[in-house]
């Protein structure tokens, strides 16, 4: 007896909507990012190209904030923050990728430099409750999970921040910060010139 | 009286954890959900018995990443919220253990220190053994092992073996306190 | 104990590796990562009661037993001409 369904290869259509779905998913995720990033940046003075927002934010701008071309934030279980308080300037370079729960907060001047990474709860504030002093992150920084950025802190090109880090000195370039007060160690002697 | 009625709203109870986990491979018996637990990736996660996910304070993340990667939680652990587990490789956690609120488990740091910063290094496999119990903010690093009864202080970053027994704490860490032998 | 002796007590304790000469580098055998080179910073300011300057966290003070052996004696001389 032969049905009268005509036979479709039902794995394989199933298949074939996956593999659409893979495609076309990133795209549309890609898509409302970038929409998103317009509306949550909507009272942000100077925003680059391609600035995407993954997840919910919270943005309060009284003082001038400037992102570069290119930026993510990637969304998570806490959302990250973006606070500039009346006459501070908050500065972002270009490619700087910010993961979940991230704080940054601006009193006088926060700057960081282009192709930075910035962990989930990284927190970066310029006034610690006794002094207000700028903080300028260089270009190709990565911050790891947890760390806190004091004050006055300038943190060198290509460093590393460890993950917990509490920063309360300079960084220099090419340099690992760790520990609680962060201690600064020589790169080399941590990591080999390719990979780990 | 009452019983039957307890019974019934243990059972949908149940019932309702286990919906709340079906991405994971293996649920052990009588599981408890609260709030938000995100399971995601394409991974194996798999759950022992009497486990707790408390996700009422921040949503907890167990994350298997890829295809082969493995997150293994024994028998009685209670994980508080916004605890994140992410394996690449693999991350078993000992019957007993407790993991407090927004700690971070990570196998593999995603990111070389120098060079290239979008290739992946290694992944060292974490294992965490039975009766540990790791503070809230607690960041463990790849090549962590707690063994047996170890508790984690707060706050603490770690990326080595951590013997029986000891209370560690700080960034990095540093041994607080050993127990008395015997 | 010796000072030589002393640090490699501490790393066999801290890190439970055994097997490694006087001359490996503990980058390249993979016998210390970074946090575990600020624990044994950690370890020598406090053992021998000095202070290590950040500028002196470099490979060629820290990067196996004999050169931190070495850097430990020579902290302990420059602080005792000091100190005379």
């Amino acid at each position: 007896m032969t049905s009268r369904i005509p036979s479709v290869a039902l794995p394989a259509v199933l298949e074939q909507l996956q593999a659409l779905r893979k495609v076309v998913q990133p795209r549309a995720l890609r898509a409302m990012a970038l929409a998103r990033a317009r509306w949550l940046f909507r009272s942000v003075q100077l925003r680059g190209h391609n600035v995407a927002a993954y997840g919910p934010m919270a943005v309060q701008n009284d003082g001038i904030i400037a992102l570069g071309d290119r930026l993510t934030f990637v969304g998570g279980m806490m959302p990250s923050s973006l606070v500039c308080h009346p006459g501070a300037r908050l500065t972002i370079g270009d490619d700087t990728q910010f993961n979940y729960g991230v704080s940054l907060e601006a009193w006088e001047s926060v700057s960081v430099g282009a192709r930075c990474m910035f962990a989930s709860f990284v927190r970066l504030g310029d006034r610690d409750g006794q002094r207000t002093a700028p903080i300028v992150i260089e270009d190709d920084v990565w911050v790891a999970h947890g760390a806190i950025i004091m004050p006055g802190v300038r943190v060198g090109a290509r460093s590393v921040v460890a993950a917990g880090s509490i920063v309360t000195q300079d960084v220099p370039p090419d340099t690992l910060a760790m520990g609680n007060p962060a201690r600064n160690m020589s790169l080399e002697l941590v990591a080999r010139e390719t990979g780990t | 009286m009452t019983t039957p009625h307890r019974s019934l709203s243990r059972e949908l109870e149940g019932l309702w954890a286990r919906w709340r986990l079906r991405r994971c491979q293996r649920i052990g018996a009588a599981p408890t959900v609260l709030g938000r637990v995100w399971i995601h990736g394409d991974g194996q996660v798999q759950l022992g018995d009497r486990v707790v996910l408390d996700g009422r304070l921040a949503p907890i993340e167990l994350h298997a990443m890829a295809a082969d990667s493995l997150i293994v939680l024994g028998d009685d652990v209670a994980v508080e919220g916004g605890a994140s587990l992410e394996a690449l490789q693999s991350i078993r956690v000992g019957p007993g253990a407790r993991l407090g609120a927004f700690c971070k488990v990570m196998d593999n740091q995603h990111h070389p220190l120098r060079g290239n910063r979008h290739e992946r290094p290694p992944s060292v496999p974490l294992v965490i053994e039975a009766g540990v119990t790791v503070g809230s903010r607690a960041i463990l690093l790849p090549g962590t092992q707690l063994q047996k009864g170890c508790s984690v202080a707060p706050g603490t970053v770690i990326s080595r073996r951590i013997p029986a027994g000891v209370t560690v704490g700080g960034a990095p860490a540093r041994v607080l306190r050993r127990e008395v032998a015997g | 104990m010796s000072i030589r002796d002393r640090i490699r007590t501490f790393i066999v304790d801290t890190f439970f590796v055994d097997e490694f000469g006087d001359d490996d580098s503990f980058l390249r055998k993979g016998l210390i990562d970074s946090t575990g080179m600020m624990e044994l910073v950690a370890f020598l300011e406090q053992e021998f009661g000095m202070k290590l300057e950040d500028k002196e966290l470099v490979p060629e003070n820290l990067d196996s037993l004999s050169r931190v052996t070495a850097f430990v004696e020579r902290k302990q001389q420059q602080r005792l001409s000091q100190a005379g």
